[in-house]
């Protein structure tokens, strides 16, 4: 029998923990001593079967611990949130981008109609100048009005020009529309009108009640009422277009804006040059829109600068 | 929750042996095991085949890794796939060139390094015998000594009351049983020893 100390020594040996020093002593001494080795075979032979024993033990954890996985996924909860997340960032991305293009598409697609409709308007204005020329000329040539041919030749060309009118007016109406949509978009939302006191009956606070309320055409009818002689007539000179502005009567809104204006150009100069480009957009004037958007955009700071900016592609 | 580790976590708990190299193998085994049983089943293998090359070869592989000169220079995980995967190939005889797609030679190297010492066929049948004539109780004992586990575990687990020196002792006797018996028993001693040295 071996003892303990030249035992341990060999399971060292045919395990590799044995420092390289200590292993070339040993296989020298295996070298020199037949029985050494013998007994070093004899334990290398133990070892074998006692490392396939430990792997028959981890046969029985692996599958114990592959039951415990079966179906279930490795938690990776840092890697399942960030997939996750960039998923959610370029759904997200790509419902921005969609967002714009069909933004961008429909806006396309209304320059087209407006653009279609204009050429329109223009064709039927100058059929309808014409037609109406023609009446004109039939009615000086005519030498009798019992010239039935004749008779028939004029009324056809009369209704002809009271449908062409009657087209031409509807389109106009539409594209003034498109443009008073399109300036309401972008005007800002209704001011409230302050001071109001909803316990007095005074006219003025009438209006403005019937302002805040969104009830913008009653409050035009109201602020109308008030005489120029009352000492309310300054707030009337405030209030009055922007209540008719937000009642879509943007005609009359222009005068009330430019009066405004005038009367006040330290305080509310920046205000009616907003609104009143609105109201020229809304109008279909070009040209006056151009002039005073110039002046907007020529002041970052102005309150309607970032308005300014966006009507740019709509003229 | 599993706890995860470095390959160098997986190697030190290896060093550690007992409760600590359990742990780790739970970790290496469940993270791993999905990439080396499919490795296997896409090149005609069912699971228990790899799974039966994962048993032949984690033992060797576990030894290999936490000796002192053992480098990473890949990550553990290609060493133990390909070491299982070079495992499952030999068994089967076939004469495949599975491996002529592997161009690393540090994992081709490792694996054969591996495989060498994987005993199969009538060696393996043989030591399986002699092995098992030792019965459950040295069984048990000598497979947690050589997993690591202190005297006081082993005998902590075995229930011996005398602690880490009758542990000791238990398993000195056992080893000795074992050795007995192949004295005993020349001609089977004969027959391991030339199976074993081919």
């Amino acid at each position: 029998m071996v003892d303990d100390i030249l035992h341990d020594r060999i399971e060292q040996y045919l395990l590799g923990n044995l420092p390289p020093d200590d292993c070339a002593r040993l296989e020298n001494e295996m070298a020199a001593n037949q029985q050494l080795a013998e007994q070093v075979a004899l334990q290398r032979l133990a070892i074998t079967g006692i490392q396939r024993l430990a792997a028959r033990d981890m046969r029985k954890k692996f599958e114990l611990w592959d039951k415990e996985t079966d179906g279930v996924s490795p938690q990776y909860p840092w890697l399942w949130a960030t997939f996750i997340l960039l998923g959610l960032l370029v759904f997200g991305i790509f419902l921005h981008y969609s967002k714009i293009r069909n933004k961008h598409e429909e806006h396309l697609r209304e320059l087209e109609v407006i653009a279609a409709r204009d050429s329109l308007i223009t064709v039927l204005q100058a059929d309808y100048r014409n037609l109406s020329t023609a009446l004109d000329s039939l009615s000086r040539n005519s030498i009798s009005e019992k010239d039935s041919l004749l008779k028939n030749e004029l009324l056809l060309l009369r209704n002809r020009l009271k449908q062409g009118d009657r087209v031409l007016r509807e389109l106009e109406r539409q594209r003034n529309a498109g443009k008073s949509q399109m300036a309401m978009r972008l005007a800002p939302p209704p001011p409230r009108l302050r001071g109001n006191n909803q316990f007095s009956d005074s006219p003025v606070d009438r209006a403005k009640k019937a302002y805040n309320e969104g009830k913008y055409d009653q409050a035009v009818q109201l602020f109308r009422k008030i005489p120029d002689s009352d000492p309310a007539q300054a707030q009337v000179i405030q209030h009055l277009p922007l209540a008719l502005f937000y009642a879509g009567d943007f005609s009359d809104a222009i005068p009330a804006f430019v009066k405004l204006w005038e009367d006040d150009p330290e305080n509310e100069a920046a205000n009616a040059q907003g609104y009143l480009m609105l109201c020229y957009l809304a109008e279909g004037k070009k040209t006056e829109v151009r002039q005073l958007r110039m002046v907007i955009v020529g002041n970052p700071n102005h309150i309607f600068y970032d308005k300014a900016v966006a009507l740019k592609d709509s003229i | 929750m599993l706890k995860s580790y470095t390959d160098q976590q997986i190697i030190e708990a290896f060093r550690a042996g007992g409760t600590p190299r359990d742990s780790a193998w739970e970790y290496a085994f469940k993270t791993w095991k999905s990439g080396i049983i499919s490795n296997i089943v896409r090149n005609g293998g069912t699971r228990d085949e790899a799974m039966d090359a994962i048993q032949d070869t984690c033992i060797h592989f576990e030894n290999r890794v936490k000796q002192p000169g053992f480098m990473v220079e890949r990550s553990l995980f290609a060493y133990f796939k390909y070491a299982v995967y070079r495992c499952w190939v030999n068994s089967r005889k076939t004469n495949s060139n599975v491996f002529s797609e592997l161009r690393d030679e540090e994992l081709e190297n490792f694996s054969l390094e591996i495989d060498a010492q994987i005993v199969r066929g009538e060696l393996a049948r043989l030591l399986d015998e002699t092995i098992g004539r030792l019965g459950n109780r040295c069984q048990s004992i000598l497979s947690l000594a050589l997993s690591g586990f202190s005297m006081r575990e082993i005998a902590e687990k075995m229930g011996f009351q005398g602690g880490e020196q009758v542990a000791k002792n238990e398993k000195r006797k056992c080893q000795e049983r074992y050795e007995n018996y192949l004295n005993e028993n020349p001609v089977i001693k004969e027959q391991l020893k030339n199976l074993f040295h081919g």
